[in-house]
């Protein structure tokens, strides 16, 4: 049983230092738009739905409460403020600013 | 914006309820509507944002009359302002009228109006119908609801809702119906029952 604790713990111990980068650089590449007339479900479904039609979009996450959508996008995946841009307006509603990174 | 939504409101007076008869491009919708008159179904397909098609199917249990009309919805103007929306749109039909086992031409237009905040919505809409053989009339609904909590995406979201409906073509044309709609994701469910006891429900999938 102790060494079953033991190796649970080791193993525990040696996966966490490869998640947590992991976790940091996901959430370092995230794209937050702030996007202007998101009242309801169906408008956070039709962003979805638009962004997640793009190549380079790996999943899409939507905060009615901030009025923000974050994009999480592919390795090595560019997605331009402009598309950025263009893509919220295709979906009905008014681009107010995009950060990346730690910007 | 706080005026444009008061005037609506004031403006009051079946149309069927659209949620947004416009959904995000290439988008597939299918709208129930039963309330004191009409059992409908529409199927829309949005090319864009802007506008989209679909086919219509009303049945008006008084007049024991089919409408089937292809329906055009387009979205005028949107307005979009931190966190409230407001939309203006034109709502059009040509198809046919089965009455008494023949068919003669019909044809509606309309606009509808929504304001809408995370809290608070109000919308009107109305219809003009026409067709060769049977009677004209004229629709309006009005809307007021108000969240009871506020939901993020994916939750149950719930709405306290009046609704006023004014037909023209009806005696007792004046109804009020409570209502609670429920929504998440992309299905909305809205059940009511009328001052007049009539059963109100509403259901709507975007796809």
């Amino acid at each position: 049983m102790n060494k079953f604790l033991t190796l649970l713990a080791v193993t525990f111990i040696m996966t966490m230092p490869t998640l947590t980068p992991a976790f940091a650089d996901d959430k370092k590449d995230d794209i937050v738009i702030t996007v202007e007339g998101m009242v309801c479900d169906f408008c956070a479904q039709s962003l979805k739905k638009v962004f997640n039609k793009e190549d380079s979009v790996n999943d899409i996450a939507v905060n009615l409460d901030d009025q923000t959508v974050i994009v999480d996008t592919k390795d090595n995946a560019e997605l331009s403020d402009t598309k950025i841009k263009e893509l919220i307006e295709w979906s009905g509603y008014d681009l107010v600013d995009i950060k990346r990174g730690n910007s | 914006m706080k005026y444009f939504a008061v005037l609506f409101s004031l403006f009051c007076l079946s149309v069927e309820v659209q949620a947004r008869p416009v959904s995000y491009p290439e988008g597939w919708t299918l709208i129930v509507t039963n309330d004191e008159n009409t059992n409908s179904a529409l199927i829309h397909y949005s090319p864009t944002a802007k506008y989209s098609i679909g086919l219509r199917h009303e049945y008006f249990r008084e007049a024991g009359t089919h409408v089937d009309t292809v329906q055009l919805n387009n979205l005028l103007k949107r307005w979009n302002s931190g966190g409230q929306q407001a939309n203006l749109y034109l709502q059009s039909g040509v198809g046919g009228v089965l009455d008494d086992g023949a068919y003669s031409p019909a044809a509606f237009t309309g606009i509808a109006t929504d304001w809408e905040t995370r809290r608070y919505f109000t919308s009107y809409e109305n219809r003009f119908f026409w067709s060769d053989d049977s009677e004209k009339f004229i629709q309006q609904e009005a809307r007021l609801g108000i969240a009871p909590y506020i939901g993020d995406y994916g939750d149950l979201h719930t709405w306290l809702m009046l609704q006023a409906n004014y037909n023209t073509s009806k005696d007792d044309s004046f109804t009020l119906t409570p209502l609670v709609r429920f929504l998440k994701a992309g299905t909305l469910v809205e059940v009511g029952y009328s001052f007049d006891n009539n059963l109100h429900f509403d259901f709507i999938q975007r796809f």
